[in-house]
């Protein structure tokens, strides 16, 4: 009874997918040749090339990935790793489910107000990289808890049993054995930040030229397409084209997840 | 198992370090709440209860922003939840390792394609047929949650002991009844899977706004509609002074309901093993 509609769904939203591709390269074809990765934009976006926004998508994605990394994986590890009473756990827990449910827009307004105001950044990419790596955190931490929880107890009662602190257990053993797994939910990161527009166009703003410090505003690939359909006459062609480069951007990144990780939970 | 001697200073570093994105969450909902509150006694209830959202004349009533989202919410989820659990039920039940593991692939692309790239796609093709309006707005949506809500409730239905299905087939059941079966088995992680996708859905900004029409109004399939996320996207470059703080106060409900969202959903998923 579930199996003909089951097949038709599954049909319908693979070539869906398909068609989006291949439409975005269609219509986008016309404004990609290899000067468009390098050149500047010019006349507000509609022509010129992409170089600016690809280096601000690079630098705060990179950096906020970063950043969020290396916040994440010591509150993975210590959550995993360190007996705590189950009180604290729950609250753990439920803040890391209210930190990857609190929309894009939300952190934009937070970020925006916090470290583009209160913090005196303005709109900047260094704004930016500080938004996106409170955005991706939670996401992260997330991933990197369920990897680490599939590793074996045995090994940590092996190490305990040998008299290995729980440090080395953790860093030594653990997280080596979970490393696989862990580079997972760090793609599924950078492709988050790359996608993302609404978070940074309110801290790391729209300008198109190339940053010289991380005080300059700059738009990101996403934000450059969202500004261009919805502040420029006439930016739908060349948004088609900057919509391809980000469409064969998450693919790259969905075909690096599915060949780590054969498992469905890294979804959301 | 566990000793507290040298290695404690070590992992009071990990720990301090693992407070900060805990910190920024909470120093978030506190921002949040502090802003909206301060809206809400200036703007006052009553004036808040009503259906006129007319930022230039002072006139805040949120009502019809949120029956706006809950309309836009409730047809992208009619559209998503039947596509989704029959594709889930056929991937998890019937089809072969590698036809489930390509259709995975393609799920987990088109949940990660970014909302931009999906706005747009929506523009090209939904708004010539359906103009700027509700229904545009929620077919987008749907596109945007179907893969989550498939994904998530295929890894439910995955974890249905094979000995169950194969017990009801000897027992001569038609396959409705055994998908039945599965199903029953697997409706925690199912009912977290539908209420993530919601969550989602609530919180989606960009693609929707994209299409939508962004117009305050009654719910009207063919006609432009207006959700609080959306309007926070139009007007939050432009707003100052209380319109500012009226959209705080409109962050802050999508951040109640979508945490509240997120909780259960995570708890009904962890309550079936997932």
């Amino acid at each position: 009874m579930i199996k003909i509609p089951g097949i038709v769904a599954t049909l319908l939203l693979t070539a869906l997918v398909v068609w989006m591709g291949c439409d975005l390269f269609y219509r986008g074809a016309a404004g990609l040749h290899i000067g468009y990765f390098f050149e500047t934009p010019r006349n507000l976006g509609r022509s010129g090339g992409i170089g600016p926004m690809l280096a601000n998508t690079g630098i705060i994605v990179g950096l906020g990935t970063l950043l969020a990394a290396l916040v994440s994986l010591p509150l993975a590890v210590a959550y995993t790793e360190l007996p705590a009473p189950r009180g604290l756990c729950k609250i753990v827990r439920s803040a890391l489910d209210i930190g990857v449910g609190v929309p894009r827009i939300v952190w934009g307004l937070f970020g925006g107000a916090f470290f583009g105001g209160y913090c005196g950044f303005g709109f900047s990419l260094l704004s930016g990289i500080l938004t996106l790596a409170c955005l991706l955190a939670p996401i992260m931490t997330t991933g990197f808890i369920a990897s680490l929880e599939m590793v074996e107890n045995d090994v940590r009662e092996q190490c305990a049993a040998l008299g290995v602190d729980s440090w080395k257990t953790a860093w030594r053993q653990v997280v080596p054995l979970a490393l696989p797994g862990l580079t997972a939910p760090l793609a599924l990161a950078a492709g988050r930040g790359c996608g993302d527009a609404a978070a940074l166009l309110f801290t790391a703003g729209v300008a198109m030229q190339m940053p010289s410090s991380l005080f300059d505003s700059g738009a990101t690939l996403s934000v450059f397409v969202f500004h261009l359909l919805a502040t420029v006459p006439g930016g739908q062609n060349a948004a088609y084209s900057a919509a391809a480069i980000l469409f064969a951007i998450t693919l790259v990144i969905q075909l690096g997840i599915t060949t780590l990780t054969r498992e469905e939970r890294f979804a959301q | 198992m566990f000793r507290w001697n040298r290695e404690r200073w070590f992992w009071m570093g990990a720990i301090g370090l693992g407070l900060l994105p805990i910190l920024a969450t909470f120093a978030l909902a506190i921002f949040l709440f502090w802003n909206a509150a301060g809206a809400a006694a200036q703007i006052g209830m009553r004036e808040l209860a009503t259906t006129e959202w007319l930022p230039q004349q002072g006139r805040y009533g949120v009502a019809r922003l949120l029956i706006g989202t809950l309309a836009v919410t409730a047809l992208a989820l009619g559209m998503a939840v039947p596509f989704g659990l029959s594709a889930a039920g056929y991937l998890s039940l019937y089809a072969g390792r590698k036809v489930r593991a390509a259709a995975n692939a393609a799920m987990g692309l088109l949940g990660g394609i970014p909302s931009v790239v999906i706005g747009l796609w929506g523009m090209t093709w939904i708004v010539p047929l359906f103009g700027n309006s509700w229904i545009s707005a929620s077919l987008v949506l749907a596109l945007m949650i179907t893969p989550t809500i498939t994904l998530l409730s295929g890894a439910a239905l995955r974890l249905v002991p094979a000995d169950l299905l194969e017990a009801s087939r000897a027992l001569g059941v038609s396959e409705a009844i055994v998908a039945r079966v599965a199903f029953h088995h697997a409706r925690w992680g199912i009912l977290g899977a539908v209420v993530l996708g919601t969550s989602r859905a609530l919180g989606e900004a960009v693609a929707v706004s994209m299409v939508a029409g962004n117009v305050v109004s009654w719910p009207n399939l063919m006609r432009p509609i207006a959700t609080l996320t959306t309007t926070l996207i139009v007007e939050l470059d432009s707003a100052a002074g209380s319109h500012r703080d009226a959209l705080y106060l409109l962050a802050c409900i999508v951040l109640m309901a979508i945490s509240t969202l997120s909780v259960f959903g995570r708890a009904a998923q962890r309550k079936a093993g997932i």
